[in-house]
């Protein structure tokens, strides 16, 4: 494969998944706060919008990857890395 | 492709899961968010093997070693699924010892370029299976990418 793989995606992080949390209303804003603190605690690679910022600030600059289709919508609303393009849109049963 | 068990997601509604995330969902105390993903969206959490073991290795380290129970809980209750050849069927058909084959050696090529071992059988699952992927490794993917 001289020109790499093909890789489907979509590519989900941890962050996807809190935020999808917080879309969802399991977690609020303070509880995706403490992991970001947690993990940040513990030199725990995050995505580089929450670097340094608060949940609530770094979410303006996350385009969600993982999305309740049914929900309102958070985050940034467009692509801010080649990869946001490839969501998974899910709905509850 | 065939139907899932009465109760059971379809394998459309897998999500594959590599070593860096799930021990950050773990660290954070939020894998509780993956039983949301199963219990109200019908989405399973499937790791390859070589994830597992990356896991459990993980939880030994002084750095992870207050996540060991949590994790121990997550594999007892079937939160985190290990991916295996018999529940390949509904996906593949018949074929399930040639795709789960076609994994392997794929992960391990992937692993030969550098690519850490649970990321590589992860993607090497993701591509043969078409499933999405629970990874913060860009680099591993823009690797994958480009040889």
């Amino acid at each position: 494969m001289a020109n790499g793989a093909t890789l489907p995606g979509p590519f989900l992080r941890t962050f996807d998944v809190l935020v999808f949390g917080r879309q969802i209303a399991v977690l609020d804003d303070n509880d995706c706060d403490k992991a970001r603190q947690e993990l940040t605690k513990r030199n725990e690679g995050i995505t580089s919008c929450f670097v340094g910022r608060s949940f609530a600030d770094g979410l303006q600059n996350f385009n969600p990857r993982l999305i309740d289709g049914a929900a309102p919508i958070i985050g940034a609303t467009h692509p801010m890395h080649p990869y946001d393009s490839r969501r998974l849109i899910v709905c509850a049963k | 492709m065939g139907n899932p068990a009465p109760g059971q997601p379809s394998q459309q509604d897998w999500i594959l899961g590599d070593t860096d995330a799930i021990i950050q969902l773990l660290a954070c105390d939020k894998l509780s968010l993956l039983k949301v993903l199963r219990s109200q969206y019908g989405i399973l959490t499937v790791i390859p093997e070589p994830v597992e073991i990356e896991l459990r290795n993980l939880v030994k380290n002084r750095r992870f070693q207050d996540v060991h129970q949590r994790l121990t809980k997550a594999f007892n209750n079937g939160l985190l699924t290990i991916l295996q050849e018999a529940a390949l069927s509904p996906l593949v058909g018949v074929n399930t010892h040639e795709a789960f084959e076609r994994i392997e050696r794929l992960g391990e090529k992937f692993r030969r370029l550098g690519v850490g071992s649970g990321e590589a059988y992860a993607h090497a699952a993701g591509i043969e299976l078409s499933l999405p992927v629970l990874s913060n490794d860009g680099k591993a993917i823009n690797v994958l990418m480009a040889y």
